[in-house]
């Protein structure tokens, strides 16, 4: 496995910016991100719908929008991915790096014989033979517990359910054994009861090929469940960084705060109603500011004028970041 | 599990929309009269001792008496009417097919590349078919027939250059929407080329609509192909084509209609089929229209 002799980490964000063009001018989506990975890890990116978290995956993968534009670097395994040439990007895309959708009931070409579309990627990737790929791609069905692989290899995908389809896309995107694999909101289209099954396959199988993970979701209960890091996004902002333990047991920003107290917990199930963060989330133009100043309920003056930086909190976790001002006076 | 899973035939969706399609009776019936027809007209003549341009002095003009050898008689140059009725079949279903199958190959690789693209590419692409929309066909066929001497070959490319353009402007639309569905996004993800995902992804599922389109553009090159040889600028006598058969025809129309209705009926039957064969396409492969 080439790693850069730097540093440990497998990806490290560097200040990426996603801005688009829209009629009504330039919009930021993602507003100066910096994050690190290390390999294996799992590491979650939560947020409101808007908040640029899918967007952090689109731009490290290429697969911006016409009208996107992504800033700062984004150093896989040193190399930056925002520099790369598009058939530098095809070999990388797929094969180190994969990638999993949220809607598994169009992420498969209708036309196509599930194991084709499996098979197809280790063709490109790996240049073996299509009989081999055939194979390698009925033995991964059968880890993502497709029963009787070899025969629904050549079915089509209106003959699976969704949660099968779901497990489909794992399998294609481990089946390169990628380094890095990135989910965006891979539960969100499924069933409750399947999710779970779904996110706990993806994990063992990312665990057993010592892949790292980032799993992109506004659902607090997958990240509990699988990150060993969380990433809290507002605004296309970094609000909080943490392990997930100190995350649940010690959150310091108010946001972070609120979306826990948004979550339904069993312990908490007789009050009769779940916490809400008051307001709406901002949409477009620049801020000055921080940008959940509006919804602060513990906002300074000094919030709307200063953007707070992203400070370290080491006193519970020595990877604590926060980007409040409350922490700079009286955490 | 996998004992009641195995004999369980896998079907595709293009499967699925054949097997629609074999259940409407009246399309069905037009394949098979649309396949006896093709197989007269092209294995018809090596019944005959002679060929359609073979002229029998003996019996110029014969009259339709079912007698053998020219069994529906002869034109006014006593070349056998039947087997030149089949000789321009040929030429008329050849081009029809075969005109269709490269304009609409031609419009949807065309189309696909245009759509997927997108951008400032795209723009340029679909600007070029719209100021080809705007050539004058007729004038155009007649440059062309001058470039190429006439002939086959001038009629084709003429057919060809003007039909592609409707495939590609109906496939760039489906692209365009093709190039922001997940399973796209998906193959970019998984490091696939533009080439390879227009080829594996986009053609296959703008397939069913280029189908249908397909089925009437066949009969439409049909159709222009008789007109432009009705009007002396397609196929050339003394080859045969259904319209310059039924263009001689006319000539005659008075005193002998045999030389007008044998070919124009014949077209007419073709054009029906293949008619009700788009029709019952078009029913099996659109979900939103049954």
């Amino acid at each position: 496995m080439p790693l850069t002799p730097m540093t440990d980490s497998l990806l490290s964000i560097k200040d990426l910016s996603v801005s688009f063009r829209l009629p009504e001018g330039e919009t930021l989506a993602v507003d100066g991100v910096s994050l690190d990975l290390a390999p294996g890890e799992v590491l979650g990116i939560v947020g409101e719908s808007g908040s640029g978290k899918s967007q952090i995956l689109y731009a490290m993968m290429g697969l911006l929008a016409a009208n996107g534009r992504a800033s700062g670097q984004v150093l896989f395994e040193g190399q930056n991915l925002l520099s790369l040439l598009p058939a530098q990007l095809d070999r990388l895309r797929g094969n180190a790096v994969s990638m999993i959708f949220q809607d598994p009931m169009t992420s498969l070409n209708p036309y196509m014989r599930v194991g084709d579309q499996l098979a197809e990627g280790l063709i490109v990737h790996k240049g073996i033979s299509r009989t081999q790929a055939q194979a390698e791609a009925v033995r991964m069905l059968d880890r993502v517990r497709i029963p009787d692989a070899a025969a629904r290899a050549r079915r089509f995908p209106h003959e699976f359910s969704g949660g099968m389809r779901q497990r489909v896309m794992i399998a294609m995107a481990l089946l390169a054994k990628p380094r890095l694999l990135l989910a965006d909101e891979p539960t969100t289209a499924l069933d409750v009861t399947i999710q779970a099954q779904v996110l706990d396959l993806m994990a063992e199988l990312g665990r057993e090929t010592g892949t790292a993970i980032i799993l992109v979701t506004h659902d607090l209960g997958v990240v509990a469940r699988l990150c060993d890091r969380v990433v809290v996004l507002y605004g296309g902002r970094v609000m909080e960084e943490a392990s997930a333990e100190t995350l649940f047991d010690a959150p310091v920003h108010p946001y972070t705060r609120g979306l826990l107290a948004a979550m339904p917990r069993l312990e908490t199930a007789l009050t009769p109603r779940l916490g809400t963060i008051p307001g709406t989330p901002r949409s477009g133009g620049q801020v000055i500011g921080c940008p959940f100043v509006s919804r602060c309920e513990a906002r300074l003056p000094d919030c709307a004028i200063h953007r707070p930086p992203l400070r370290d909190l080491t006193a519970l976790d020595h990877r604590h970041r926060v980007a409040c001002h409350l922490t700079g006076t009286a955490p | 599990m996998s004992a009641d899973l195995a004999p369980i035939q896998s079907t595709s969706t293009m499967q699925l929309q054949l097997r629609r399609f074999r259940q409407n009776r009246l399309a069905m019936i037009s394949v098979v009269v649309l396949a006896l027809v093709t197989a007269l007209c092209f294995f018809g003549p090596y019944a005959f001792p002679f060929t359609g341009e073979d002229a029998d002095f003996d019996v110029i003009s014969a009259p339709a008496e079912f007698k053998w050898p020219h069994l529906l008689g002869t034109d006014d140059f006593g070349r056998d009417l039947l087997v030149r009725v089949f000789e321009g079949g040929q030429v008329s279903l050849t081009i029809g097919f075969l005109g269709a199958l490269v304009a609409g190959g031609i419009g949807v690789l065309y189309g696909a590349v245009a759509g997927y693209v997108g951008g400032r590419t795209e723009g340029l692409m679909m600007r070029l078919v719209e100021v080809l929309y705007g050539f004058p066909y007729v004038i155009l066929v007649i440059l062309l027939s001058l470039l190429f001497g006439g002939g086959t070959m001038a009629l084709f490319a003429a057919i060809v250059f003007t039909l592609w353009l409707t495939p590609a402007v109906i496939v760039r639309a489906q692209a365009q929407s093709l190039a922001q569905r997940e399973f796209v996004q998906a193959a970019r993800a998984g490091g696939m080329t533009g080439p390879a995902i227009v080829l594996q992804h986009v053609v296959p599922n703008c397939l069913s609509s280029v189908i249908v389109y397909g089925s009437l553009l066949v009969p439409e090159v049909i159709l222009s192909e008789s007109f432009l040889s009705f009007l002396g600028i397609g196929i050339k006598e003394p080859q045969a084509s259904w319209g310059n058969l039924i263009q001689a025809g006319t000539a005659a129309m008075d005193s002998d209609p045999r030389l007008l209705l044998l070919p124009g009926g014949l077209l007419a039957v073709v054009l029906l089929c293949l008619n009700f064969i788009a029709d019952g396409l078009r029913d099996a492969f659109d979900p939103n229209d049954r």
